[in-house]
């Protein structure tokens, strides 16, 4: 069973009143895939019922980082945080909730009624423009509506994603990649900003780190929901879509769940959660859906697998990838420069031997092509760090394994970027300043980086030690 | 609206002028003082200078539209016109006064496109 089956299965235990049921199986997901999304809204909703606002929301921030867009996890924010009594912050997240478009009645309504207003009431923002205008495929006319959004509320990190990926469709990849950087470093575990960097990486000839990382979005996007959306508005690319996995529920837990198994792939209930991953349809988990987005045709789905425990690989190698009229990316030799990308702290096992597809299941996780035997996919003891996609995290890790070259470059990139958190950036550059390898950019890198943040002074001292660095150096 | 680089390679034509740093007020220092001071050169006067503004409108002073100092062997001129800045080096037989205007132009051209 697919995890978005899973995960089905217990938002359908959760909805038939059976919290038990729902919450073994959502536990049983976050065993394997410990920040999956659509089973950490489950628990979310299950702390919600028991009160436990603190556990929901720490659940819940694990899905928004994840999927900033997720319309419904915003609209059970908005309630936890009315519920405790903080207006403001009920009311910014139901805005966010209801400017997302939910596509389900359910969320919209819960969002209104925290907003205790109209639908028919509410302004037109220019994040719903955005977002309206990007679904429809008008990039362009996103990006000018994602622009003023984020003008409007630089902090909404679903906005600047809306904007990243209009710049990801009219092919500015440089825009988009640093666009994607805040994404990250707002929300770590952004896969769909890492779906796009891997891309960019991947166009800029670095195929192999827009792979690894790629293969690491598996971690909390397990079926490559997000990835096969985005990839399949390609009509070529360079990257290899990795082998999915199947989670083996335990009998008592499927037994219990009265045949609905079958229901998980093919139905989609009222409350906007779809069938997840029947073996003919978009594996696109359940909750997923709410974020608003109309799931353009995927390559997945254009080419229905057969009913086969393993999914083939899919690559789609090209030498270039071409615009078409919904706004895919193109790519042009302008964009395809070299530029330092970051990855995640942690190495990526990659799956060397192949297991059989027509083996039984033995294992819990079973990825469907590949992954040694007892080599689960995603170790469930780390999966904090398999997650994160930080430029910060990733400088860090660099200069932690003395790679001066590449640190050096993450770092400016980081400079030029113009991380609206100033002290976060001050911190990274006077850690870097430590390192003997690294102190003569790092003081430039600093100065440059007080001077954007009109510190005149300071940047002069940072200046002059570079130079002192070089002197000496020199000497 | 130029960018940074473009703006440096205009002004860098400029009769009589071997350096350059133009920075917008936000962004980091760019370009070459003719190798003067190497690649942080251009920053170091940069910040040095945008310290010295700093202090004087600290005092109460105002705005500082300009500076020009002159060494044993080099003149240096650094302007501001809205957001963008400059500073121009250049041998002491450099016309400040034509530099100037010509400076003026660009920086007040670049500023009234990009406003």
């Amino acid at each position: 069973m697919r995890p978005s089956e899973a995960a089905h299965l217990a938002r359908q235990a959760l909805a038939d009143g059976d919290a038990t049921l729902a919450r073994s199986i959502a536990e049983r997901l976050l065993v394997e895939f410990a920040s999956y999304p659509p089973a950490r809204l489950v628990r979310a909703l299950l702390a919600e019922q028991a009160n436990d606002i603190d556990a929901a929301l720490d659940d819940l921030r694990g899905v928004t980082s994840a999927e900033p867009a997720n319309a419904e996890a915003r609209a059970v924010q908005a309630r936890l945080f009315q519920r405790r009594g903080d207006t403001d912050r009920a009311r910014v997240a139901a805005r966010q909730a209801v400017e997302l478009i939910p596509s389900s009645p359910d969320v919209l309504e819960s969002a209104l009624e925290v907003l205790n207003v109209e639908a028919d009431s509410l302004d037109t923002s220019a994040a719903v423009l955005a977002r309206v205008h990007l679904n429809c495929g008008w990039p362009d006319l996103a990006e000018r509506h994602a622009r003023a959004a984020v003008n409007e509320s630089p902090e909404r990190v679903d906005v600047r994603l809306t904007l990243a990926e209009a710049l990801w469709r009219l092919g500015r990849l440089s825009a988009c990649e640093a666009e994607c950087r805040v994404v990250a470093d707002q929300a770590e575990e952004c896969v769909r900003a890492a779906v796009m960097r891997a891309h960019i990486l991947s166009e800029r000839g670095r195929t192999a780190e827009g792979q690894e990382l790629l293969d690491r979005i598996g971690r909390i996007d397990p079926e490559f929901r997000e990835a096969r959306e985005l990839l399949g508005t390609l009509e070529v690319h360079r990257l290899v879509l990795p082998n999915l996995v199947e989670i083996t529920l335990p009998p008592e837990l499927l037994s219990q769940s009265n045949g609905n198994v079958e229901a998980a792939a093919e139905t989609s209930t009222d409350d906007g959660v779809h069938a997840a991953a029947s073996p003919d349809t978009d594996p696109t988990p359940a909750e997923d859906q709410e974020d608003g987005r109309e799931s353009p045709t995927e390559t997945l789905g254009e080419t229905p697998p057969q009913v086969q425990p393993s999914q083939p690989a899919e690559e789609l190698p090209g030498p270039e990838v071409q615009a078409d009229s919904a706004g895919s990316v193109p790519r042009s030799s302008e964009e395809a420069v070299e530029s330092p990308e970051p990855l995640s702290l942690d190495e990526v096992a990659r799956d060397s031997d192949s297991r059989s597809a027509a083996e039984p299941p033995t294992a819990e996780v079973i990825p469907m092509a590949s992954a040694g035997e007892g080599e689960p996919v995603a170790p469930t003891d780390e999966p904090a760090a398999g997650a994160a996609f930080s430029t910060f995290d990733w400088a860090r890790h660099l200069i932690e394994h003395s790679e001066w070259t590449e640190a050096e470059r993450v770092l400016t990139d980081i400079v030029t970027a113009n991380d609206p958190d100033v002290s976060r950036v001050d911190g990274l550059l006077l850690e870097a300043v430590a390192h003997r390898e690294l102190r003569g950019p790092a003081w430039k890198l600093l100065g440059d980086h007080y001077m954007q943040t009109d510190r005149p002074q300071a940047a002069a001292d940072a200046y002059l030690r570079a130079a002192n660095v070089a002197g000496g150096s020199e000497g | 609206m130029m960018r940074a680089s473009d703006l440096h390679e205009d002004i860098q034509r400029l009769p009589g002028v071997t350096g350059t740093a133009v920075w917008k007020a936000g962004e980091a220092p760019t370009g070459d003082l003719g190798g003067r001071g190497g690649p942080v050169g251009p920053g170091l006067l940069s910040a040095s200078i945008a310290t010295m503004e700093q202090a004087v409108e600290t005092m109460g002073l105002g705005q500082i539209a300009e500076i020009w100092f002159v060494t044993d062997d080099t003149q240096c001129l650094a302007l501001r016109s809205g957001q963008w800045q400059a500073v121009v080096v250049g041998g002491l037989e450099m016309d400040v006064d034509g530099v100037r205007d010509g400076l003026t132009n660009l920086l007040a051209a670049n500023d009234a496109t990009g406003a």
